[in-house]
């Protein structure tokens, strides 16, 4: 099957106020097909965030795309029109976002904002709409839809906020569905719920997901293939599966160390962390940036670049080390 | 977060005239204000006398059954151009408000929203307005255009307009930070419909309450323009003028200047009242 989005090569640069120009993301490629899930995980500024800015064409001002294409069925999303973007957005991307409650307009009613999309998008009707959206909202999972199309945001909870949130991305059957840290900000017991409904509705649409998160627990639970990225580029990428039993990279394996398992982890032991800081690149990196917290670092990393290379079928690392510290 | 499960009715603004009456200060200043705008239009059916008619038999009379607040020094019936004086005082304040928030809000919107070069020059040029005193402007203005009411009511409108523009270009610079505008626009939404879809309607709870600030300024302003006899004109009433032509007699005749300040108070209050109320009943978080 052929990829539905196709990133390749990108390269992202902002320019900050002091007037340097940070690298947030550096010669990134990824695909996903209808009906897969791609999670992108990492930590805080390793430039997933911006990653998926760049794919909508709405990085922050003085953020640039410097390098690369971004395909969408073919077509160079990097070229096109301002209004060919805003009738893409929403339409062929949906995108849900981390804080449902601040992603919904207050002074609107919920259904109000999911028709919105559709009527904009499809130049539907108001009933028609308003049918469309009732529709939408079962979907999602949202229990009397009739009741509630006429609620406010702030009468929702976080969870049914998010399922609005998602309804609103759904609305016009987008091919890729862009969710950033979709449950971060969720309690536990509503994250679980949140991405039984994304995984559904990505069956049912026949939709790609790309989910960038930073929580590997959501990594298990719904993804099929998972790109992990370090100060802005991709160190590892592979099955699901292949992550979690044979982590290649040092920093995978740092964050798998990170997260405690109900069974294999000794209770009362510590969790190990990885050592210092995510490093804020200024130019393209010309060396391992992981290197300076890296157990398994030597003069090489320090010296050279490791580029993403396959080790075995869909399984590609970027280290000169891979593998189980001897 | 508290799930609420009030009314649902409430919440889709048909209400919004019930829920203001339920509130008691909001409901006195709605029938307070309603009754002077009321009271302003009927004046020639209300007012006992003309504003300009002249009872030699009781100059500087105070308050009697024939003249319940007194007469000036020509013998005309205070309560009667207090009325008259509303008409005058309403309408500048009516107008210099919409005049106000007409120009500046459009001006504030695309500025905040777009920033850059755009931002740069209504800041500056707001700069330089708010650098020149409001007196001077209104002296300028009426120089060249004559003392009138509707100029009076230009000049008042004219000054507001730099501060309403940093007050909605200020709101905007926030809100469109905000994740549901980005996520509109994630969502395709044009520019235009992310400005007045969803940045405006945010705004409007501050820029109601400013322009319930604005209208009892507009009002003093207009008797501060027509004491310097660059507003209306005698002999038509208007607070202002009232004003004025009561300062020799305050220590004779105070009846004279208690109407029109009464009537000045009583809208500022009734206006501010309402404002408070309109932005907690517009405002869908604020509901109980």
């Amino acid at each position: 099957m052929s990829p539905v989005l196709d990133v390749r090569d990108v390269s992202v640069r902002i320019r900050v106020p002091s007037g340097h120009h940070v690298q947030a993301v550096d010669r990134v490629s990824f695909s996903v097909e209808p009906g897969e899930t791609l999670a992108i995980v990492g930590e805080s500024g390793c430039g997933k965030t911006m990653l998926a800015m760049a794919v909508l064409g709405l990085l922050p001002s003085g953020g640039e795309i410097t390098n690369g294409e971004v395909l969408l069925d073919g077509e160079d999303l990097r070229t096109a029109t301002p209004s060919r973007l805003r009738d893409i957005r929403g339409r062929t991307i949906g995108t849900v976002f981390q804080e449902p409650m601040a992603a919904l307009d207050p002074v609107l009613t919920i259904g109000r904002q999911i028709a919105e999309v559709i009527q904009r998008h499809e130049g539907l009707s108001k009933d028609a709409a308003r049918g469309r959206v009732l529709e939408l909202m079962s979907l999602v999972g949202i229990p009397d839809p009739a009741s509630r199309i006429d609620q406010y945001p702030h009468q929702f909870s976080g969870g049914m906020a998010q399922r609005v949130v998602i309804a609103m991305a759904i609305a016009c059957r987008p091919r890729v569905l862009l969710a950033d840290e979709p449950t971060t900000a969720l309690d536990v017991t509503i994250q679980a719920a949140v991405l039984r409904v994304i995984d559904s509705l990505k069956h049912q649409l026949d939709m790609a997901v790309v989910l960038i998160t930073h929580d590997l627990g959501v990594v298990a639970d719904v993804a099929d293939r998972v790109m992990v990225m370090y100060a802005g580029r991709v160190v590892e990428e592979a099955d699901v599966l292949d992550t979690f039993a044979a982590p290649q990279h040092q920093y995978t394996r740092g964050l798998m160390g990170a997260i405690r398992h109900p069974t294999r982890t000794p209770p009362r032991s510590r969790l190990t962390e990885i050592p210092g800081m995510v490093p804020t690149l200024l130019a393209p990196a010309q060396a391992c940036a992981f290197a300076p917290r890296c157990p398994l670092a030597d003069d090489r990393c320090r010296a050279e670049l490791p580029l993403l290379g396959p080790i075995r079928d869909h399984h590609a690392v970027a280290c000169f080390h891979p593998g189980v510290p001897a | 977060m508290t799930l609420v499960t009030a009314d649902p009715a409430t919440f889709q603004g048909k209400g919004v005239v019930r829920r203001l009456m339920s509130r008691p200060p909001t409901a006195i200043g709605c029938i307070v204000a309603l009754t002077i705008i009321v009271v302003a239009i009927a004046a020639p059916i209300v007012a006992p006398y003309p504003p300009a008619a002249n009872d030699f038999d009781a100059i500087l009379s105070p308050p009697t059954f024939a003249h319940p607040m007194g007469t000036d020094e020509l013998g005309r019936d205070t309560l009667s151009r207090a009325i008259w004086g509303a008409r005058a005082s309403m309408l500048a304040g009516i107008l210099a408000t919409l005049l106000a928030v007409v120009v500046a809000v459009p001006i504030g919107l695309i500025s905040g929203f777009y920033r850059g070069r755009i931002d740069g020059l209504t800041m500056r040029a707001t700069d330089a307005m708010l650098a020149f005193p409001f007196l001077i402007v209104a002296v300028l203005l009426t120089a060249i255009l004559g003392p009138s009411l509707q100029n009076a009511a230009l000049a008042i409108g004219l000054v507001q307009i730099p501060k309403l523009i940093r007050i909605t270009r200020g709101e905007v610079l926030g809100l469109r930070e905000e994740s549901f505008v980005q996520a509109a626009i994630a969502d395709g939404a044009p520019d235009r419909s992310v400005i007045f879809r969803h940045i405006l309607p945010n705004t409007l709870n501050v820029l109601l309450v400013q322009a319930t600030v604005v209208l009892p300024f507009a009002i003093l302003a207009e008797a501060t323009l027509s004491f310097l006899g660059l507003g209306v004109q005698p002999p038509t009433p208007s607070w202002g003028v009232m004003l004025t032509a009561a300062q020799p007699y305050l220590g004779t005749a105070p009846w004279l200047a208690i109407a029109p300040g009464m009537a000045i108070l009583l809208t500022t209050l009734s206006f501010n009242l309402v404002g408070d109320g309109l932005r907690d009943v517009l405002d869908p978080r604020l509901d109980r």
